[in-house]
């Protein structure tokens, strides 16, 4: 028997690994230590802010905090937060309805992969920011460039991952389902696509990732709304502890966005985690 | 006759040079019988298997199964895999069910039949279970018993006690050998492992290690269920064992 799968154990161990979802060393009981990272990081925050002794350079701690807890009341701040993930959203489906059937094509199809493959490398070297000054050029300032930086740096990410995806279905699937009667559709929809749903949420997970990454860098430049854009007069305002809080709060959502997608492929691949 | 295979020629290109894998192979088996394909790696058995389930094309020669003339696959030829090729997104029963859902058999008709495999095979109560939760025996068992679902007239099998430990190996062959006599189907299987092949077979057809050919054709008679001792079962395992030392020198001959 030639054990694709390996130990159910292990497989399960080496999925909690890749999601995030086991603390390292930590055994299967939830690990209390990232208290312990997030104190250490807490008490160099504290004592650099002692040290420079300046609001403007560096606020403590718990001013950051307290701007935290002012800025996730603030409507405005609540408002263009909004903005920006409507952004990621749309540019994030765009990357999805694009990515997807042509990471399928390119998987299944050598000559397909062929033709496109030298594109899409060619493409994605360029830095993903160096797109932003044409892309005000197509679509002007506001939502066109953002959503365009957002869909075209996670486009790639979804391609890749589905290619991944495809090409790691073993031939005895297809012909498994052959044997067993199924025609072309059927293999598309009864092996190809279940067997690569895995593989597209972690391109989902990067694509997310990469877009939440670039859109509020993006919105530094092109925008007159939105998070980044908030950010940026928080520091022409000089108001540091504002601009470190919503680089908090920028984190906290990145990190919601991630579980929430952890959660999804949990519940649709759900039999890679039946113990 | 059940399975007729007729002047299968099979060639690969090898680095410019034509290998021929198959020459001009002919075998039949016929109705109920468990006919084992023995032979060294390389020898082409399991491109003759391959050929015979449609997954790959001959260059010449016909299959027939029951009389009608194949050349893709179909739900005609069940075929168990040596990785066993469950689908892992699939739970135990959905992946018995999957062909009887292909070929359109009615939902309660679908579950009556996945109940008697099921309890078959002794996998009573585990229906519900991921692919990835089941021990090698069972993953086995489920593959036989997929296999079987969609009532094939010939049930081909790769080497499906190929990778495991001896202990094991002899275990899944008595458990393949109970499920067989429950239901005695025509039985195409290709091994490299003597023993194997006698505790199967009705007969025993030896390939030679070069050029494709088929060296004999061994009828086993045993009595079933077999056992692995006695004066008559070590005489085959002697004879089979000279015949694949002479396979194989074939093989080694340029």
């Amino acid at each position: 028997m030639a054990d694709s799968e390996g130990s159910a154990a292990a497989r399960v161990r080496d999925r909690e690994i890749l999601d995030g979802t086991r603390v390292l060393g930590g055994g299967r009981k939830r690990s209390w230590w990232w208290l312990l990272s997030i104190a250490i990081v807490f008490a160099i925050w504290q004592f650099a802010a002692y040290s420079y002794d300046s609001v403007l350079l560096m606020p403590p701690p718990l001013d950051a905090l307290a701007a935290l807890w002012r800025a996730v009341r603030d409507p405005e701040i609540l408002l263009n937060m909004g903005i920006t993930i409507k952004r990621v959203l749309i540019g994030f489906s765009i990357a999805m309805l694009i990515g997807v059937p042509l990471g399928y094509l390119m998987g299944y199809s050598q000559r397909a992969s062929a033709v496109i493959d030298p594109l899409i490398n060619t493409l994605r070297q360029i830095p993903i920011m160096a797109w932003v000054p044409l892309s005000i050029v197509w679509f002007g300032l506001g939502d066109g460039p953002t959503i365009f930086i957002i869909a075209f740096v996670g486009v790639f990410a979804v391609i890749l991952s589905t290619i991944a995806g495809v090409r790691s279905i073993p031939k005895d699937y297809y012909d498994a389902a052959r044997s067993m009667g199924a025609g072309r559709l059927q293999i598309l929809t009864n092996v190809i696509l279940p067997a690569t749903v895995p593989d597209i949420i972690t391109g989902a997970r990067l694509a997310l990732g990469a877009g939440w990454g670039s859109v509020i860098c993006a919105e530094f430049i092109a925008t007159s709304a939105g998070f980044g854009y908030v950010m940026v007069r928080a520091q022409t305002q000089l108001e540091t502890g504002t601009l470190m809080a919503l680089m908090l709060m920028a984190a906290l959502v990145g990190f919601t966005i991630d579980r929430g997608l952890i959660k999804l492929n949990h519940s649709l691949a759900k039999w890679r985690f039946a113990e | 006759m059940k399975l007729e295979v007729r002047g299968i020629h099979k060639q690969y290109a090898n680095a410019g040079a034509p290998h021929t894998v198959l020459s001009d192979v002919s075998l039949t088996v016929g109705e109920g019988q468990y006919v084992t394909l023995l032979g060294p790696s390389g020898c082409g058995k399991t491109t003759l298997l391959n050929i015979v389930a449609g997954f790959i094309a001959a260059d010449r020669g016909t299959i027939r199964v029951a009389e009608r003339e194949v050349s893709k696959p179909g739900p005609d030829r069940g075929f168990i895999f040596q990785s066993y090729a469950l689908f892992p997104w699939m739970s135990l029963a959905d992946n018995v069910r999957y062909p009887m859902k292909r070929q359109g058999v009615p939902k309660d008709e679908r579950e009556k039949r996945l109940d008697d495999l099921l309890s078959m095979a002794r996998l009573d109560g585990k229906g519900h279970l991921y692919p990835h939760q089941l021990s090698g025996g069972m993953k086995q068992r489920t593959a036989v018993v997929r296999a079987l679902a969609g009532r094939p007239q010939v049930l081909l099998m790769d080497e499906p006690f190929g990778a495991v430990d001896f202990q094991m190996r002899l275990m899944m062959q008595e458990e393949m050998e109970r499920l067989w006599l429950k239901n005695r189907t025509t039985v195409l299987m290709v091994t490299h492992d003597v023993q194997e092949a006698i505790y199967m077979s009705d007969r025993v057809i030896v390939m030679s290690g070069h050029g494709g050919r088929i060296m004999a054709d061994l009828p086993i008679d045993l009595p079933r269920p077999r056992e692995r001792r006695g004066e008559i079962y070590h005489q085959y395992e002697d004879q089979l064992i000279d015949l694949l030392q002479q396979a194989f020198v074939d093989g080694e001959r340029p």
